[in-house]
């Protein structure tokens, strides 16, 4: 009974701050200056959400957040299938080096290369553009490892048989060893996903119009905070929040399996 | 198999991924100007682009929003690594300065070949670099004394014109209305003019406070500026009525948690929205030093400087300093007008009359001394902060005066040398 | 029989060579290189300096203090996540209704992203008028001194982290073969025992996992101080990678940039052959 109560505890805390985002997204710009803080609207602002929809940048934002994620998401997930894929199951010299130079590259983290890589991109001329957004995220060593794991607990059988059969590579992937590695390919695409939606500093850097911002740097670009007008903030954020919450509810079975497979770092 | 299905859709994925806004069309040419009002200050500005855009059918101005001046100086940085991509105009501030004087990229007003003749003298001189003008004044200000009327009426006291006025009147406030005298901790922007007005207006450090190349040393330590403003703002602390707060000191006076403080002239319009029907607004003169300090503030806010050299640029540009732009701009904001035909002009008279309080900063700056400038440093938002601890650790534990001093100097002193010794 | 070449095999890995060439390699060998360097504005070699680079980094005071303040988050972090994860871990590890319900609350936070979060924090910490102050009857301007910023941080990042690390932690407690609970059922262990001495070593593997990521997440963290603090108040909750996005990109200060990419790249390969290391031992002993 007592870890009942904990537990619930624990979920009240936890559960907070998107009560308490609700609540802010209906203050008025007094209800943010009153002393002390206020749990509740003192009357329920809803003027902060049609202003939070007229910002003439909010569903700008939301697209190109959407865009960017799924696109790198799909682009990722396939690079690291067709290359798990070939060291997996296709014999060619130098297998074993090229390997190991993929691998390696998860000792180099990313972040501590911002400046460089913003270099690089910007010579190419992919600033501004959903290409420069994610192009150093389409790949992740660490996934390559959890997708070849997974493919070689499949019977070498399968994969010879077929090959007798004379099938293509493609198809032999795509009909036979997807289907069978499913579950971690759907891993690969959440954590990809949820990576690039969530990334902050380098599309912060590579975009530097309107058009092309994402919502993460979007939010703290509309000049709401500056201007003291943190009502229509608020409603911002939960108007983005309030599709994740639900989504992330509905299909937590799904979340929770597909993550329990493996963690890319 | 499902999935084959869905390749078609791959080779969308080209087309989107270098998917840009950008519309060029023919005849138009478009002048990309980056900025940093947000706000009050964003509808005015998108007001000023609109009129602009419907008046003009060849040039179409682009503005666009990059966070505060030094986001846009960090934008324009990281745009001009990359070779290309750097707007026509950005507003920057006197952190750019330095990197401004030295950018390849800069056109200068002069290049540009922009009509000055109408710029107040001094909003002007605030840009003067050792190449050139690095921009022409557009969003100007300067430090205003914000005070709750209210809560002086109620203490019996009037504003301070002096530190040590300050000090005596503090504690009455604090001790009659309960609330703290002042919250803040002196940065960058508040030492220019607490250290510069001192002796009738000094240099903060060498080469013109780096307007005509890098600075070698500070001299606020040399000149004892820095030790007598100390000594002063320390016994202000000391009277118990100073809330040493920073971040969120405007909500503080304007939820009335403290009676005065020290800001932009840039948030007079804010600070007006944000107190309607809380209590009195009151601004003033910034408190001086001491009676010697007489050299003012400087003129601070933002310039417009310019990356491309053509005639669009320089019309966009003069647009922004004409006298009608400037007026309708400081009406709105609490900026100054830099035009001196917009002051001389009756629309402006009259606009002060009524509202009064948009006159002040015009008039403190227009008294200030020539020698009070922005300070153009490297790193000179590090430098912001260092100043705030070091008065802190004075104010709070127990650092000696000499020592915090000496601190500052040797910081300040070794990034010039480290610039110094990058750049050589 | 001979092992015959595919050569096709290149054509698939290819994409991975590419981008893992031109974003990881490249980049840190240039920086590597470049940190011995000065280099001029628009990025030219100008003169072999050395050591120089590195010493000026080591004595200037606010780069040791963000390697201070970074060790400060990860060594309070770390263990502060760890612990209240692992404890929504177990609350829930054993299928009920009851656990259903909590558990789908707790993976909540998964929904915000990392700056609408930080937005949201920066609100609920004001320093004016926070709601935790009224909650908990405190007394505390927050964000306005050094140890209630980093606190405030510290407590961002544990929700940013959250729902993660407990999925993880409640997969393992939950692929834990039944016969061996069941074993120790019949050997009349109580519910704290067997959770001591069954349930939580079979999930090591995992705690070590979820542990290595909050220390690679503490160390590496920048964005949510940028979007909290700023570093502020007076510099005192910059972080390394903090720093160096201001030197890098608004300082224009090529040889912070240089060497602290470089020394943060060792720093993070040393953490990882350490984490391999733990790993295999385990898997070994």
């Amino acid at each position: 009974m007592l870890k009942k109560i904990f537990a619930i505890l624990l979920a009240l805390v936890i559960v907070f701050p998107l009560f308490y985002n609700i609540s802010l997204s209906l203050f008025s710009p007094r209800d943010f200056n009153t002393s002390p803080a206020l749990f509740f609207p003192s009357s329920p602002a809803f003027e902060n959400f049609s202003r939070a929809v007229s910002h003439r940048y909010f569903l700008r934002y939301t697209i190109n957040s959407l865009v960017t994620a799924t696109l790198a998401a799909v682009i990722r997930t396939l690079i690291v299938t067709l290359s798990a894929y070939a060291f997996s199951f296709l014999h060619f010299r130098g297998k074993k080096i090229i390997l190991f130079f993929l691998l390696l590259s998860a000792f180099i983290p990313q972040d501590s290369l911002l400046y460089q890589n913003y270099v690089t991109v910007s010579r190419m001329n992919l600033t501004n553009t959903y290409l420069g957004i994610i192009i150093t995220s389409l790949f992740s060593a660490t996934q390559l490892m959890m997708l070849m794991t997974a493919m070689k607990s499949l019977s070498k059988d399968t994969f010879d048989a077929s090959r007798v059969d004379g099938a293509k590579d493609i198809t032999i992937l795509f009909h036979i060893i997807v289907p069978l590695t499913k579950s971690v390919i759907i891993t690969i695409f959440l954590q990809s996903f949820i990576g690039v939606f969530n990334a902050y500093l380098w599309p912060l850097l590579v975009t530097n119009t309107p058009d092309m911002r994402t919502i993460q740097i979007g939010v703290s670009l509309m000049g709401y905070q500056e201007s003291g007008r943190m009502g229509p903030l608020f409603a911002t954020l939960l108007i983005i929040l309030i599709p994740f919450v639900i989504l992330v509810v509905a299909t937590r079975k799904l979340i929770i399996k597909a993550l329990s497979n493996g963690l890319s770092y | 198999m499902k999935i084959l299905r869905l390749l078609p859709l791959l080779f969308l994925i080209p087309a989107m991924l270098f998917a840009n806004g950008n519309t060029e069309s023919g005849d138009v040419s478009t002048v990309t100007v980056w900025h940093s009002n947000s706000g009050v200050l964003e509808d005015a500005f998108n007001h000023l682009v609109d009129e602009f855009n419907t008046n003009h059918d060849d040039i179409r101005i682009d503005a666009i929003y990059q966070g505060r001046a030094n986001d846009v100086l960090t934008s324009v940085n990281a745009a001009s690594l990359a070779g290309s991509g750097l707007p026509d105009i950005a507003q920057l501030d006197a952190t750019a300065g330095l990197d401004m004087m030295y950018a390849p990229y800069l056109v200068t007003v002069e290049e540009l070949g922009v009509d000055t003749s109408a710029l107040i003298a001094s909003a002007y001189a605030a840009y003067d670099g050792m190449n050139g003008h690095i921009g022409v004044p557009f969003n100007a200000s300067s430090l205003l004394f914000y005070y709750n009327a209210d809560l002086f009426e109620q203490a019996g006291v009037n504003v301070p014109r002096t530190l040590d006025e300050f000090i005596e009147i503090a504690p009455v406030i604090h001790e009659k209305t309960g609330v703290y005298a002042f919250s803040g901790v002196p940065t960058t922007y508040e030492l220019v003019s607490f250290l510069g007005s001192q002796q009738g207006g000094v240099y903060i450090s060498d080469n013109r406070n780096g307007h005509d190349g890098v600075s070698t040393k500070v001299l606020f330590d040399e000149n004892g500026t820095f030790k007598t403003f100390l000594e002063k703002w320390k016994a202000l602390y000391d009277t118990g009525a100073v809330n040493n707060l920073t971040s969120g000191v405007s909500s503080a006076f304007y939820s009335g948690q403290s009676a005065s403080m020290l800001a932009s002239s840039s948030n007079l319009s804010t600070a007006l929205e944000n107190t309607d029907g809380l209590f009195s607004l009151g601004v003033a003169n910034v408190p001086m030093v001491d009676d010697e300090a007489t050299g003012g503030v400087n003129i601070g806010g933002g310039c417009l400087a310019a990356f491309t050299n053509s005639e669009a640029v320089k019309e966009v540009i003069e647009y922004f300093i004409s006298p009608s732009v400037q007026a309708y701009w400081a009406e709105h904001t609490g900026y100054m007008p830099v035009n001196s035909k917009t002051v001389e002009s009756e629309d402006w008279q009259s606009f002060i009359a009524e509202n009064p309080l948009y006159s002040v900063a015009l008039d403190q700056a227009l008294s200030s001394s020539e020698v009070v400038i922005g300070l153009w440093i490297p790193s000179a938002y590090q430098v912001y902060y260092s100043f705030q601890s070091t008065i802190a650790s004075v104010l709070e534990d127990g650092m000696s005066i000499d020592d915090a001093v000496r601190t500052m100097a040797d910081m300040i002193n070794t990034s010039l040398a480290e610039y110094t010794r990058q750049h050589a | 029989m001979r092992a015959k070449n595919d050569k096709r095999g290149y054509l698939y890995v290819l994409p991975a060579v590419i981008l893992v060439a031109v974003f990881s390699y490249y980049p840190f060998l240039k920086a590597f290189i470049s940190s011995f360097f000065l280099k001029t504005q628009s990025g030219e070699f100008s003169a072999f300096v050395g050591l120089d680079n590195y010493k000026a980094l080591f004595s200037n005071g606010y780069f040791l203090e963000s390697v201070n303040t970074t060790f400060l988050i990860t060594a309070i972090f770390v263990p502060l996540n760890t612990f209240l994860t692992l404890l929504a871990a177990s609350f829930v590890r054993r299928e009920s209704r009851f656990n259903e319900i909590t558990g789908s609350l707790y993976i909540i936070p998964m929904a915000f992203s990392m700056s609408l979060l930080a937005l949201l924090f920066k609100q609920i910490f004001s320093p004016t008028n926070s709601i935790i102050n009224r909650i908990f009857g405190l007394d505390i301007v927050w964000l306005n001194d050094r140890i209630s910023a980093i606190f405030a941080i510290i407590i961002l990042c544990i929700f940013l982290d959250f729902a993660l690390d407990y999925i993880l932690l409640l997969s393992a407690f939950r692929k834990i073969e039944r016969n061996i609970i069941e074993a120790s059922l019949i050997d009349g262990a109580n519910e704290i025992q067997r959770y001591f001495l069954i349930e939580l070593p079979q999930i090591i593997p995992t705690l070590i996992m979820t542990i290595f990521i909050a220390v690679k997440d503490a160390l590496l963290i920048s964005a949510p101080i940028m979007l909290m603090t700023e570093g502020g108040p007076f510099r005192s909750t910059e972080s390394v990678m903090f720093y160096y996005y201001i030197e890098a990109f608004r300082g224009q200060n090529r040889a912070a940039e240089s060497t602290i990419s470089t020394i943060t790249v060792l720093f993070s390969a040393l953490l990882l052959i350490i984490y391999s290391a733990v790993q295999k031992r385990r898997r070994h002993a």
